[in-house]
């Protein structure tokens, strides 16, 4: 059997500051789409894998996190008020390296460990 | 200090989170909660280091920002982070209370929180501020004597109280001299700094009301810092705030050589120089350098013109405070939409504003301004309340603050106010009429006020770049050898290239026309003759001896930049759209401009106005110059060809 695959996330602010969340298999229960090891859902939404309820700039589907063989991948899902790598604004999927911190809303979430 | 506790110390981070409805207890909170504590340890290490309480108080406030007044959870709960450093500080008491010092330490050892990414964000060294709270004896604070002042500059006391807290390391200073950037309560000074053995590069001090300062540092280190050429003024420490004082400093380094000199700005420079050499030092020293980091960015954006040069003009309304009542109706007004370009409110309507953003507050006038929307850049700028009769109540309210709710009764709108404006250049026309009488050849001009919403509605095709934001001549420092080094960059934006050159020109008209036209409207309207032969290219006209036409000069040398900035080669109508409402700003200056400065400016603007309408008219394709592009059939296609297909810039929501 092959080893679970687990993303490890830190929330960096808000209410959960502090807070580990970990990442084995999609909560929401969405089929993973073909050519991915895994999809994460991060929104306000109750099932989102990340959910992150008191923020009220997250959309109920913010953006997903992406297991691809070539590495951990973040992509906005249309969110109202953006999705951020520094200050930057994620367009199209981008590649996220461990101890990277991105912005979904006013809260910063931190990539602790993908293994 | 060993009267205050840990109770103490939460019931302050309990405020602090209430205050910008938090709700729940942070490390950040509590490291807030820290720096209010009067003659406590972390203010005094902080300041040991150099960095400012109230500037580190502040950052930390921008990065978390403002949530909804909404309550999830009754009570303030620690986030998970405060409970990891709340245990700590108890397992550094032992079996007493925390005491600061364990909370300090405990915060400083739980290295991710908001609080610690901020420190280091403003230049702190963690491990160092940790090993000096660590071993912090109050015997450590020796009273540092007051800096003395020379220099010829008259400072008030406050002023004083800033300079002596920004050089208290050195051995004295000698403010030499006061810049022409200055203006109302704004001071640029420029100051040597002396050690005993030698002096010191020369600095730009800018003292300012207290919230204008942080706003800029904290500006300058996320959106400026990184964009700026190699060579021009900085600011690389930290902002300079006497405790209980209401003003602040900021002081810009400038990177050598000009540091050595002694450092004029391009006002009193204008002075001395022909209008020929200001104008090369405005395409060699201004453009040339900058251009590659700033104006030259060229992306592409198609923009409603009031998003970028709206918070130029006077409030679109002047409002009386009242106390909401059940019994009266309101309109209510909300950031968005165009209400403040609209005919539709009239004098005397009650108002319901939503969801504004205290921009300025003048305690003397009794006055604030509110700007709609919230977050702090420039889009949420644009369309300004002006709340007046305020009293003592002005003091409630905070540069920056949201304002979920104000009503109140429409005074005045923004005709009002610029018809009042003027009004006051004594004019020998009728400033209700749709054209003013002018002089021949001109025979007539389109009067401006009555273009200023439509011309603030219109959508233009132009280049989005970093920009100045306020390039006046008074911003621009002289060295030597000719360079030219910007400072004061409070207002240094992503926004239409175009802004600064606009900008510059009515800077320029102020500085170098103005000064050299013959007195009264004639003199005015003469040179308006001139400044016609520039719009229309008719350089024959401008080049006779005459000395407001030499006057002209740097003028179009500075036609030269726009024109490689335009976004559609040779139409011009996108530079006098932003031409037409920078001049109208200077109607308000009242005290710094003469009044035939002011009439100039009208009358510019009128200028403008007039080449826009004939533009779209198609006057100017007549003469080989192609305004409107054609369809190939010979037929015009209208004003912004380039059409609704073309995206959008969309700016990126500011970071909380």
């Amino acid at each position: 059997m092959e080893p679970e695959l687990i993303v490890k996330l830190m929330v960096m602010s808000g209410p959960d500051d502090g807070m580990e969340i970990i990442l084995s298999h999609s909560k929401s229960g969405d089929p993973i789409p073909p050519g991915l090891l895994g999809r994460y859902t991060i929104g306000r939404r109750d099932n989102s894998d990340v959910c992150i309820p008191f923020d009220t700039l997250v959309s109920r589907l913010h953006a997903t996190l992406q297991r691809r063989t070539d590495g951990l991948f973040l992509v906005d899902e249309g969110s109202r008020n953006g999705t951020f790598i520094g200050r930057r604004r994620v367009k199209d999927p981008e590649s996220l390296d461990i101890g990277q911190m991105f912005r979904v809303g006013q809260t910063w979430l931190r990539v602790q460990s993908i293994e | 200090m060993a009267t205050i506790g840990l109770k103490d110390i939460l019931a302050i981070a309990e405020q602090e989170s209430a205050h910008h409805h938090h709700y729940y207890i942070g490390v950040e909170h509590l490291f807030i909660a820290l720096t209010k504590l009067q003659n406590g340890l972390t203010n005094a290490i902080l300041e040991y280091t150099g960095l400012e309480p109230r500037f580190v108080r502040y950052s930390i406030r921008q990065t978390i920002g403002m949530n909804e007044n909404r309550r999830f959870w009754p009570g303030f709960r620690e986030t998970p982070r405060t409970s990891r450093v709340l245990k700590m500080a108890q397992k550094y008491a032992g079996l007493h209370t925390p005491s600061e010092r364990d909370l300090l330490l405990a915060i400083l050892d739980e290295a991710d929180s908001v609080a610690v990414r901020v420190l280091q964000e403003v230049g702190a060294d963690i491990p160092k501020l940790r090993q000096i709270a660590a071993n912090w004896s109050t015997k450590a604070r020796a009273d540092v004597p007051d800096v003395p002042i020379d220099g010829y500059v008259d400072l008030n006391a406050d002023e004083r109280r800033v300079l002596q807290r920004m050089f208290r390391t050195h051995q004295r200073i000698v403010v030499e001299r006061e810049l022409a950037g200055s203006y109302g309560n704004t001071r640029l000074l420029v100051v040597q700094p002396m050690r005993p053995q030698r002096a010191e590069a020369r600095v730009v001090v800018k003292i300012d009301e207290r919230s204008a300062i942080l706003y800029e540092k904290r500006h300058y280190d996320s959106y400026v810092k990184d964009t700026l050429p190699p060579t021009t003024a900085r600011v690389l420490d930290n902002p300079s705030l006497p405790e209980d004082s209401p003003l602040g400093g900021l002081k810009y380094t400038l990177v050598q050589p000009l540091g050595s000199t002694n450092p004029i700005d391009l006002r009193a420079f204008a002075d001395h120089a022909t209008p020929e050499d200001i104008g090369r030092l405005i395409q060699h020293s201004v453009y040339q350098s900058y251009a590659g980091a700033w104006w030259s960015q060229r992306q592409r954006y198609r923009f409603g013109v009031w998003r970028e040069y709206e918070h130029v003009l006077p409030a679109a309304l002047e409002i009386a405070v009242m106390r909401p009542s059940t019994q009266t109706s309101y309109t209510e007004i909300s950031p968005l939409g165009a209400w403040s370009r609209s005919e539709d409110i009239e004098i005397g309507q009650l108002v319901d504003l939503r969801d504004f953003t205290v921009q300025k507050v003048r305690p003397d006038k009794g006055t604030v301004q509110l700007s709609a929307g919230s977050g702090p850049e420039a889009v949420n700028r644009a369309s300004k309340v002006e709340v007046i009769g305020l009293g003592d109540e002005v003091k409630e309210f905070r540069r920056g603050e949201l304002v979920p709710r104000f009503t109140g009764r429409v005074i005045r709108r923004r005709k009002e106010i610029l018809l009042e404006q003027a009004q006051w250049l004594e004019p020998l026309f009728d400033l209700t009429e749709q054209n003013l009488p002018a002089p021949a050849p001109l025979n007539s001009l389109p009067n401006p006020l009555l273009h200023v919403n439509n011309f603030l509605e219109r959508r233009v095709s132009g280049y989005l770049s970093i920009i100045h934001g306020d390039l006046h001549l008074g911003n621009i420092l002289v060295g030597p050898a000719g360079d030219a080094w910007l400072v004061d960059f409070a207002l240094t934006r992503e926004g239409h290239t175009l802004f600064d050159w606009a900008v510059l020109e009515v800077s320029l008209l102020c500085t170098v026309v103005g000064p050299r036209m013959p007195e009264g409207w004639d003199g005015v309207w003469g040179t308006i003759r001139l400044l016609e032969a520039v719009n229309s290219h008719n350089a024959d006209l401008v080049s006779q001896g005459d000395p407001v036409a030499q006057a002209l000069s740097p003028i179009i040398t500075l036609r030269k930049v726009v024109e490689v900035n335009l976004a559609r080669t040779q139409q011009w109508r996108e530079y006098h759209v932003a031409l037409m409402l920078a001049a109208l700003r200077g109607l308000s200056w009242k005290n710094s401009a003469s009044l035939d400065v002011r009439r100039l400016l009208f009358l510019t603007a009128a200028l403008s106005v007039d080449y826009v309408l004939k533009a779209e008219k198609g006057v100017f394709s007549t003469q080989g110059m192609s305004e409107l592009p054609t369809d190939g059939t010979g037929t015009r296609m209208p004003f912004d060809p380039m059409g609704g297909d073309t995206p959008m810039y969309e700016r990126d929501s500011p970071d909380n």
